[in-house]
């Protein structure tokens, strides 16, 4: 017992005759004469109940929410709302065609009630409409008013129709002391503008978190483009987290990456392979191949702080196994991968356990979607990641099989030594094929392992499994087993 | 073991880890040094401290939060974590507003920072997704703006 009352009938008697109070309170009182409890907390707390009723992202420029609405409540809650300046330290400008004019005052007076506080600031345009000239003026408006509060940038983040020159008006007012993450997600950008945009990555000392999006239009989401990342006068160098939303060569992949020795999370959202790998006389003739080179493949790049690697590919190509040859990532703790189709190309599964031997990293989480991994491939990524993996997903949808009985049966917790027994997170989607029996024994021994009994397991806290019973594997019917 | 009283003369034997769950109690137990004199808890009755302390004997194994854990979370890991509650959280905080103020009020006093996040959660979460009518209502707050005020705060609220 923690607790141990020395009068515990008079502690009971308290609490009932104050329940009843409540109860008469709040069911015969009439509202006018209901007590007012709120008014006992003192601003300094309303303040964090303010704080706390926040929207999660950027606060939305609405009366229906966030500061501006409780500053409507009464004349105590408005000098609350209004006397915390942190209140209004984030804020998120939408501009659709209902959008006002008028938006751009009160940006103003956000951006006054905001103080000296740093900003995190969303501006968001659908980035493939049609630019009306109200709209371009809005815009200039809204930006010359955000520029002039830019050494108090922390997070900005930008969603709009690219060339259309707006980022003059933006840019306008170097340095951004104190910004440290930068979100860019453009429609039809092209290179003209960057002149304006590496003005604000000149001057950016703080900066250490880069969203770059470029998409061409709708029609040609994942198509490639140019993406223009060789212009921008990024200082990739005082990275630690990339995001690169756009069409990505193993060769501008490698040539970033020798730059980021302090890189912590990488995420490569279009990565392809470099036309290059398949001209090698081409690539020769320039140079690419020699030591020390773009692609020399003898020259491991280093990245001894990258924790998570996320990669999509269109197509699963031949770029994924060259990437991987080419780095080196002891402290790798998550990794994940998902392709769009598969085409010709294998998992290429010598390149990732080479990868994963030769790194000495402890993965704990590995996420494959549509890898088309063979059954063989998994087992030996579980073995090479066994001993620290606690989240395993596999996700695919066109019946291939890569866990079958004798792989789950190896999960069991009765097994020695018993395969990654430190899950608690497994998600298997449409690649499992198995006996009802042998896949809710595993589970359930994994569940609650039983003490003191071979390898010690941590308990499974979250389980998903869309199995077949048909174990030809040629059914597309499948069944759910999820826990809790 | 830590000795407590409340406001109201009641005493409490708590474990000591639970106990420092409070920052106020912690920093008192240093001052104080080894000892078996009780500490008064001037500010916090029985009623609302018999809630605190079932608050913090349940939470009081809980991981403080790592930078490190968040950084390489995945995207599975961090959605669970973003929109799992605890529903023993719920439970608890399923009171009336007397007693939830009285925890925030106490949580504050007391230094308990978890608690003081949680309960303001809580009454945010009344606030939520309401209109100005609605929280007035939900709080029994009179409208005291004059005239001229609402008129200002409606204006202000146009050009958004």
């Amino acid at each position: 017992m923690a607790i141990i009352m020395t009068s515990p009938s008079r502690v009971i008697f308290i609490s009932l005759s104050l329940n009843l109070y409540r109860q008469l309170a709040w069911t015969q009182w009439p509202t006018a004469l209901a007590p007012m409890h709120i008014h006992r907390i003192p601003p300094e707390l309303l303040a964090e109940i303010f704080k706390a009723s926040l929207p999660t992202d950027d606060c939305p420029i609405s009366p229906k929410q966030g500061p501006l609405l409780v500053a409507q409540v009464s004349r105590q809650w408005r000098a609350v709302a209004l006397a915390d300046s942190s209140l209004w330290a984030s804020l998120r400008i939408a501009i659709t065609p209902d959008t006002p004019l008028s938006r751009a005052s009160l940006v103003g007076l956000w951006l006054q009630r905001s103080a000296s506080q740093p900003l995190s600031i969303t501006v968001w345009m659908n980035p493939f409409a049609n630019f009306t000239l109200e709209k371009r003026t809005l815009l200039r408006d809204v930006f010359t008013l955000l520029s002039r509060a830019s050494h108090r940038w922390n997070r900005l983040s930008v969603t709009l129709p690219g060339s259309n020159h707006l980022f003059a008006d933006l840019c306008a007012s170097p340095p951004y002391p104190i910004l440290s993450s930068l979100s860019f997600t453009l429609g039809n950008w092209t290179p003209r503008e960057t002149f304006n945009i590496n003005t604000l990555l000149l001057h950016s000392p703080s900066l250490r978190r880069v969203e770059w999006s470029n998409r061409s239009s709708w029609a040609s989401f994942d198509a490639p483009l140019d993406s223009g990342m060789e212009y921008l006068s990024m200082a990739w160098h005082q990275l630690t987290d990339i995001v690169l939303d756009t069409w990505i060569t193993l060769k501008s992949a490698l040539y970033i990456l020798r730059q980021c020795s302090t890189l912590s999370q990488l995420d490569l959202r279009h990565y392809s392979y470099s036309p290059e790998l398949f001209d090698q006389e081409e690539a020769t003739k320039l140079g690419l191949f020699q030591p020390g080179s773009a692609l020399d493949p003898s020259t491991l790049i280093h990245l001894p702080q990258l924790k998570s690697l996320a990669i999509y590919q269109l197509k699963l190509d031949d770029g994924l196994a060259a990437l991987l040859d080419r780095i080196l990532c002891p402290a790798l703790q998550s990794f994940s991968y998902t392709s769009g189709f598969i085409e010709r190309t294998k998992w290429p599964q010598e390149a990732f356990h080479g990868f994963l031997v030769r790194s000495g990293c402890r993965l704990r989480s590995l996420s494959l979607e549509f890898t088309g991994i063979s059954e063989q491939q998994l087992v030996q990524c579980l073995e090479d990641t066994s001993p620290s993996l606690t989240s395993l997903e596999v996700y695919d949808a066109r019946g291939d099989i890569c866990v079958r009985d004798d792989l789950l049966d190896s999960f069991h917790a009765s097994r020695d030594p018993v395969l990654c027994p430190n899950l608690d997170t497994l998600i298997l989607h449409r690649v499992v094929s198995c006996t009802e029996s042998t896949l809710s024994d595993v589970v359930r021994s994994r569940i609650s392992p039983p003490p003191d009994h071979g390898t010690p397991c941590a308990p499974l806290r979250h389980v998903d499994i869309l199995y077949s019973t048909d174990i030809s594997g040629f059914s597309m019917r499948y069944e759910r087993y999820s826990y809790p | 073991m830590v000795i407590l009283i409340t406001s109201d003369n009641v005493k409490y034997v708590v474990e000591k880890d639970v106990a420092e769950l409070s920052v106020l109690v912690k920093n008192m137990l240093e001052d104080i040094g080894p000892s078996d004199e009780p500490i008064p808890l001037h500010n916090v009755t029985s009623t609302v401290f018999n809630k605190v302390l079932e608050y913090c004997i349940y939470h009081r194994n809980d991981p403080p939060p790592s930078d490190d854990d968040e950084g390489c979370a995945s995207p599975l890991h961090k959605y669970l974590a973003s929109h799992i509650c605890s529903e023993w959280d719920q439970r608890f905080f399923d009171v009336d507003q007397a007693l939830l103020f009285d925890i925030i009020l106490a949580a504050n006093y007391l230094d308990i920072k978890t608690l003081l996040d949680d309960a303001c959660k809580a009454v945010a979460h009344l606030i939520q997704g309401k209109s100005t009518e609605e929280i007035r209502g939900i709080f029994n707050i009179v409208n005291d703006f004059t005239p001229e005020e609402e008129a200002r705060v409606k204006k202000e609220n146009v050009s958004s």
